[in-house]
C-alpha cells in the first residue's frame, strides 16, 4: 500500500455577493513535500479580474492585486501542461490569503476552486508507508 | 536545403511551445492605475526597494468596478476590442531600457499567465514612467478600466 506520487488538492469557496473578501486559511496535504503546480477554477468566468493574494509557508507567492485570470485554468493547451508551475515547499505548509471578488460575474453565487498539484520531488521518509 | 534545416532546427517541441510560467521562479509586485475615460494616461509608480532586478513584465487590462464589469457582460457592448493600446515604460529616469507594449486584451484572453522577458536592473529609489495610449474608437465614454503593471523580479 502506497500513495499516489501526485496529488491535485483542492480548496472550493463559495462567493456569494458582490465584492466579497475571502479569509483563505488551509494547509497542504503532509504526505508531499512540494507544490508543484496550482490552478484557479471558476464556475463563473466571468469573475476573472478578482483579485488574490496568496503566502505559502510564510512566502508571499502572489501578491495583492494579483488577478486570477493569471492563473486561470490554461486553455487550447494539451491535457498536462494546464497547470501553471510552481516550486514551494509543502508537507503542511500553512496556506494563507484571501480572494476579493471583483464584481462582474453574471450571478452569484458562485464557486473558486484553488487546485494544487502536490508531488514529492524527492527521495523523503515523509508520509512513508512501511 | 540548410534554409529547411535551420527552420526545423528552430521548432520548439510541444513542451517548449506549451510550457507553463513557473511562479516561484521570481517574485511579484503589482500596481495597478485607472485609463478613466479620456483614453491617455500618464504613469509613475515609485518602485519599492526590494524590486531590483527586474525580470519579466506583464500588463493586463480590467473593467474598474462593478457596475462597468456587469455591463461590459452586456450584448449592448460590441464584441470588439475595447480597450486597445500602447504603453511606454521608462525606468531609471530614463537613462536605460524603454518598454513598449500593447495592451494584453485580458478582456478575452483566456491564457494569460506568461510575461515578456525583461531582464533590466533597477536602481534604488527608482520610478517608473511611462504614458498609456489608447489608440481604438471602440471605447464607449461611461466605461472605464484599470491596467494592472505585474513586475516579476529576482528575490
Amino acid at each position: 500500500m502506497g500513495y499516489p506520487k501526485i496529488k491535485y488538492q483542492h480548496f472550493t469557496f463559495k462567493v456569494e455577493t458582490p465584492s466579497q473578501e475571502i479569509i483563505i486559511d488551509a494547509e497542504t496535504d503532509k504526505l508531499y513535500n512540494t507544490c508543484t503546480g496550482i490552478n484557479v477554477l471558476l464556475t463563473d468566468e466571468n469573475a476573472k479580474f478578482s483579485t488574490l493574494q496568496l503566502d505559502m509557508n510564510g512566502q508571499e507567492i502572489f501578491p495583492e492585486n494579483f488577478e486570477v485570470l493569471r492563473l486561470q485554468f490554461r486553455q487550447h493547451v494539451p491535457f498536462g501542461f494546464d497547470y501553471h508551475s510552481l516550486k514551494e515547499p509543502a508537507g503542511g505548509s500553512k496556506l494563507k490569503g484571501t480572494y476579493k471578488d471583483v464584481a462582474g460575474a453574471l450571478s452569484y453565487p458562485y464557486f473558486v476552486t484553488f487546485s494544487l498539484r502536490l508531488e514529492n520531488l524527492e527521495c523523503t521518509d515523509t508520509g512513508k508507508i512501511s | 536545403m540548410h534554409r529547411h534545416r535551420k527552420n526545423f532546427l528552430a521548432m520548439k517541441t510541444i513542451e517548449q511551445y506549451y510550457e507553463p510560467y513557473n511562479f516561484s521562479a521570481t517574485r511579484c509586485y503589482v500596481f495597478t492605475l485607472d485609463i478613466g475615460v479620456k483614453g491617455f494616461l500618464r504613469i509613475e509608480h515609485k518602485l519599492p526597494a526590494y524590486v531590483r532586478n527586474l525580470k519579466e513584465i506583464f500588463v493586463s487590462v480590467s473593467p474598474k468596478n462593478k457596475r462597468v464589469g456587469v455591463d461590459y457582460m452586456k450584448a449592448s457592448v460590441p464584441k470588439t476590442p475595447i480597450v486597445a493600446g500602447f504603453i511606454t515604460l521608462n525606468f531609471n529616469g530614463q537613462s536605460l531600457k524603454c518598454f513598449q507594449c500593447a495592451v494584453l486584451q485580458t478582456l478575452y484572453l483566456n491564457d494569460c499567465s506568461n510575461p515578456l522577458p525583461f531582464n533590466e536592473l533597477i536602481n534604488r529609489n527608482s520610478f517608473i514612467q511611462g504614458f498609456f495610449i489608447q489608440n481604438t474608437t471602440f471605447i464607449e465614454s461611461r466605461f472605464s478600466y484599470r491596467i494592472s503593471i505585474y513586475l516579476h523580479y529576482l528575490p
